[in-house]
């Protein structure tokens, strides 16, 4: 016999089970656990059972003989002072004669709890003792129900977004995101009479629990479940033998709508007090039904994808071993999935790539992906591919690693481009550095730390001779070398350097010992918080190469031979290319006998640029003036200077606007009949004109501003009376701005002086003079900046004032020849003492004809729509005619005289002309006319 | 170029009756006198109006000279002007065609010649 107060005291009942209650025979209650004396402290004063309960299950009252013989039995209380009610077991102590009631307070929810003042700590701490204390188990469950509820509603989210996250991890974490966290808990009793029915079951069914509590479970079933239902019931109760018990089996229930819905269900049963309950957890699995057919649908797909993308797949495991790969990989690479599945990835890399996937391996381990990362992989037959591969971590339900997802691009060509491209800047660098500029740098000390293939050729010494070494003993001439360290400690203190970002020229040392001109530009640059210098270094010799090609230009391109046919005038012109060539330049265009104009001009700038737009512009004049010519002569005027020169600035100054330069000139017409010289002058220096009358010198300038300057300016001309004796002198700022060697500049009243100086006043011996006497005044022999000096010198010889002209101009055509003809003799016989059948007036005529002749069949090849223009000067000796033509020059050289045996019907017509005249000459004249001129001495 | 044959005895003259002969009609001229002198026979060319000729003309006739030659004729010139005059001296066409100063002068030519 135990000794039942020391194995269970009833203060111990107290507090671990605060609904007990102990009856004695007379169904008084003797005892009251806490809980129970806290809400009813009235059973002090009314202690009979049934003053304070009455029995919900069994119905009906018993008396503490059966009470104590009911064991096992859950037996269902209603408080009759509140609405709370008391499941539990009545056990019979036979020592103490009493029947102890172990119970707890009945509620399916919180909610329930809450509503009935009771607390979580209101109830007992037990150790489950299952069958024991059914009630608690009851409790237990439907606690435990809303709190599950509550979890796994917060999991469910959190797996939602989790499958989101995870790809790979898809169908566990689908199948698990399905599940219908809310699953309905139903208990019945073994005739299938339902009595529990949780909030679950309520929304899944439907119903409300009172509904349904004490119904038939068959209820919620369809046809032909629900006839059958009661008959696998007593089935089972009278053999044993389970049908559905302890599976999991998916069915269909029914609403009380009446509609019916997939469930999955699960029974267990429990016997209590000898008889069976069934519980039965129900989930609603139509969403989880439809998920998964999308599920399988989509796993589908992504196993078609995955098989056939046109990208290489695989999964490996956290080693790196291989556990699949898709079709596309096998197709790229040559294996067979079994060949490769189980081994390491890493077998199939180039060593290089190799060392690369560990390195990544690392990164990898800590951030759960890769992207983007070149490997090299060798395919089975050992050709290399260039992979760009990424990888995702893949995860099992418990968040632990297991594998991960590869991704691989085939960029083998792509790669193979950008390695050319690569290559081809590599290349382009080395072309660069072998080229153009030496690039040294140096670091904050002055020291060599970078030096490249082109400064081993500039300099003599090899990378590894210079790295590391002092800059300024090495490359600085040592007269140099004081000026760079105050240079750079001055930049390092003050952070301004005056040789910084700007082209200098220097002079730097060879390893030979050799000093050599450079130009250099230095920038800082910070790298790493250090200070570096990087030198861009050129070897200015080969400059020499530019002048050369700079002086041709001027020589051939921008000067031309001064005139020496215009009668009236002597010439003299000259033009000193600098060592740095720019755009002075000249030209001459003369207008029959008694006009000559010049152009002097000089371009902004230096160098080729300079001297192709003087070319440019030089060559515009010559076509302007030829247009202008041309357009004008059918009303008998030549082009004025200002009429040229604004032509010229429409046509010009856009592009010198466009290219940031400008051109200042002077346009100079010399009219030799009137002695008149008219003047454009576009902010050159002022011409110089000595007065041979007066012996003074003047200096001629207008108002004009230089070509380029703006699109608005309107040239306006100047003009000034000469005569015989008179010298007109142009120059450029080359002779004015030269400097003696103390700095002073030459100026124009320095030029002016030396002209005073001149032992002759002829052309010829000023423009020596001065070329002389700005050399001594420089005392150098090379010129800093083109010297173009131009004399020109009006002879004591005038045109004759009674010269007479006349322009006839023609048609290409052969009848007009007789119009031409009958000109020529009307201006001789009006000008001349010819008579009409003078010989000589009859030869010219002849030769007039044939001239014309000519021109129309081989010039113009009988085409009609041409211009022929005739001058016809008479001078004071002699008469001049000139035909003018644009045709197919004409190659005099090539005619030889004709057989005059009659035996030749054609050929005479050059022969003719030489015989009639006494001089002929033909050339292409200043605006790109064919001219033959004719003269006849009178 | 207008011209007018009238026939002396066995001899045909031809006289032109435009001014000139050039590089303007000296080919029309040719043209038009070409069966005339390709049926041969004994010709005289009056050049009595024409003031100027050009080498297209010297061309002209030099060609109608090689068709009567060809067709065992001759032509002979005569009333040659000044400016043609010394157009031939330069051309050395008087070595090349008879000349005389009138008609009857050059047809007597022929007859002098024929006897």
């Amino acid at each position: 016999m135990m000794d039942s107060a020391a194995t269970l005291p009833f203060e111990f009942l107290h507090t671990a089970f605060p609904f007990h209650l102990v009856i004695d025979s007379q169904l008084r209650i003797t005892q009251i656990g806490e809980g129970m004396a806290k809400r009813y402290s009235q059973m002090e004063t009314t202690p009979l059972l049934l003053e304070n309960f009455r029995f919900l299950r069994p119905r009906t009252s018993l008396n503490f003989e059966t009470l104590s013989q009911i064991k096992n039995v859950v037996v269902v209380l209603q408080s009759l002072h509140d609405p709370l009610k008391f499941k539990g077991v009545f056990t019979y102590l036979p020592e103490q004669q009493v029947l102890l009631f172990l119970g707890s307070p009945w509620v399916t929810s919180m909610d329930e709890a809450n509503s009935l003042g009771l607390k979580l700590t209101d109830f007992p701490i037990h150790d489950g003792a299952g069958d024991y204390l059914i009630a608690l188990q009851v409790h237990q469950t439907a606690l435990s129900d809303t709190r599950k509820l509550a979890e796994e509603l917060k999991e469910q989210r959190e797996r939602l977004s989790e499958a989101n996250r995870q790809l790979q991890a898809r169908e566990a974490q689908l199948s698990s995101i399905v599940t219908t966290a809310v699953d309905a808990i139903i208990v019945i009793d073994e005739y299938g009479i339902v009595e529990m029915f949780n909030s679950a079951a309520e929304k899944i069914f439907g119903y409300r629990a009172e509904e349904v509590l004490g119904q038939n479970v068959s209820a919620l079933m369809p046809s032909p479940d629900r006839e059958q239902h009661d008959g696998h019931l007593s089935h089972f109760t009278e053999t044993g033998e389970k049908h559905i018990i302890g599976t999991m089996r998916q069915t269909y229930a029914q609403r009380k709508d009446g509609t019916l819905f997939p469930i999955e269900l699960s029974v267990s049963e429990m016997r209590v007090g000898g008889r069976y309950k069934f519980t039965g957890i129900v989930r609603d699995i139509s969403v989880r039904l439809r998920m998964e057919t999308e599920l399988r649908e989509r796993e589908q797909f992504y196993s078609q994808v995955y098989h056939h993308a046109p990208v290489m797949l695989h999964t490996m495991n956290t080693e790196w071993v291989l556990t699949s790969v898709n079709d596309y990989w096998q197709q790229v690479l040559g294996y067979n999935a079994e060949e490769v599945v189980g081994r390491d990835v890493r077998e199939l890399l180039t060593p290089t790539s190799r060392s690369l996937a560990e390195f990544m391996r690392s990164i990898y381990i800590a951030e759960g992906y890769f992207e983007n990362i070149h490997l090299q992989v060798y395919k089975k037959n050992r050709e290399v591919l260039e992979i760009l591969v990424s990888g995702l971590a893949e995860y099992n339900e418990a968040g632990e690693r297991t594998g991960t997802f590869v991704v691989g691009i085939d960029v083998t060509a792509r790669r193979q481009a950008e390695r050319a491209l690569e290559e081809s800047e590599r290349r382009n660098r080395q072309v660069l550095a072998s080229t153009l500029d030496a690039v040294v740098l140096i670091d904050a000390e002055g020291y060599v730390t970078e030096w490249n293939d082109r400064a081993v050729a500039l300099f003599g010494w090899t990378t590894t001779e210079i790295i590391g070494k002092p800059m300024r003993d090495y490359l600085i001439p040592p007269h140099f070398r004081e000026a760079h360290d105050s240079g750079l400690k001055h930049y390092l203190n003050t952070g301004v350097g005056a040789i910084l970002n700007q082209r200098i020229e220097i002079v730097a040392l060879r390893k030979d010992g050799s000093e050599f001109p450079i130009e250099m530009t230095v920038s800082p640059i910070q790298f790493g918080g250090k200070t570096f210098f990087c030198a861009f270094i050129q070897d200015i010799t080969a400059r020499k190469q530019e002048v050369e090609i700079g002086a041709r230009i001027q020589q051939t391109l921008l000067t031309r031979r001064p005139p020496t046919s215009v009668p009236g005038l002597q010439i003299a012109a000259r033009s000193l290319a600098s060592q740095r060539v720019d755009g002075d330049y000249f030209d001459f265009f003369t207008f029959g006998k008694s006009r000559l104009d010049l152009v002097v001009a000089d371009i902004m700038g230096k160098g080729i640029p300079a001297a192709l737009l003087g070319a440019g512009s030089k060559s515009l004049f010559q076509r302007v003036i030829r247009h202008l010519t041309h357009s004008l002569l059918p009303y008998g005027c030549l082009p004025q200077a200002h009429e040229i020169v604004n032509s010229v600035h429409r046509l010009l100054t856009p592009d010198l606007i466009a290219l940031n330069s400008y051109l200042t000139l002077c346009y100079a017409h010399f009219d030799l009949e009137q002695y008149v010289c008219n003047f454009v002058d576009c902010g050159h220096p002022r011409m110089i004109h000595y007065r041979a009358k007066t012996g003074e010198i003047v200096l001629l300038n207008g108002e004009n501003l230089p070509l380029g300057f703006t699109d608005n300016e309107i040239y306006v001309p100047c003009s000034t009376s000469f005569a015989p004796g008179d010298i007109f002198v142009f120059y450029s700022d080359g002779i004015t701005e030269a400097l003696c060697p103390s700095g002073q500049m030459l100026g124009e009243s320095g030029l002016v002086e030396m002209l005073h100086s001149v032992q002759e006043w002829t052309a010829d011996v000023l423009l020596e003079h001065v070329y002389q006497k700005v050399q001594e005044f420089t005392k150098q022999s090379s010129v800093m900046d083109d010297q173009t000096l131009v004399v020109v010198q009006v002879t004591a010889e005038r045109v004759s004032a009674n010269s007479r002209k006349a322009v006839v101009e023609l048609m290409s055509l052969v009848d007009e020849q007789d119009r031409l003809l009958q000109e020529v003799r009307d201006f001789c016989l009006q000008h001349t003492q010819h008579q009409e059948d003078s010989e000589a007036l009859i030869k010219v005529v002849l030769a007039v004809g044939e001239a014309f002749t000519n021109i129309v069949e081989h010039a113009y090849q009988l085409q009609p729509q041409h211009k022929v223009l005739v001058e016809l000067e008479l001078g004071a000796s002699e008469l001049e005619i000139r035909l003018f033509d644009w045709g197919v020059p004409f190659s005099w050289s090539a005619i030889e005289d004709p057989l005059l045996d009659g035996s030749h019907e054609r050929g005479f017509g050059m022969h003719i002309i030489r015989s009639c005249m006494d001089s002929v000459h033909y050339d292409l004249d200043g605006v790109g006319r064919n001219r033959l001129i004719l003269t006849k001495l009178l | 170029m207008e011209f007018k044959i009238t026939q002396q005895g066995e001899v045909q003259v031809v006289h032109l009756l435009g001014d000139k002969l050039n590089a303007a009609n000296s080919k029309v001229f040719r043209d038009a006198l070409a069966p005339t002198f390709s049926a041969g026979g004994k010709f005289v060319l009056d050049l009595q109006n024409l003031g100027f000729m050009d080498s297209s003309g010297i061309g002209a006739l030099l060609s109608c000279l090689r068709q009567a030659n060809e067709a065992k004729g001759d032509i002979k010139l005569c009333n040659v002007q000044k400016p043609v005059q010394i157009l031939f001296q330069l051309v050395r066409m008087n070595r090349v065609f008879d000349i005389h100063s009138t008609v009857t002068l050059a047809v007597e030519a022929y007859q002098n010649g024929t006897q």
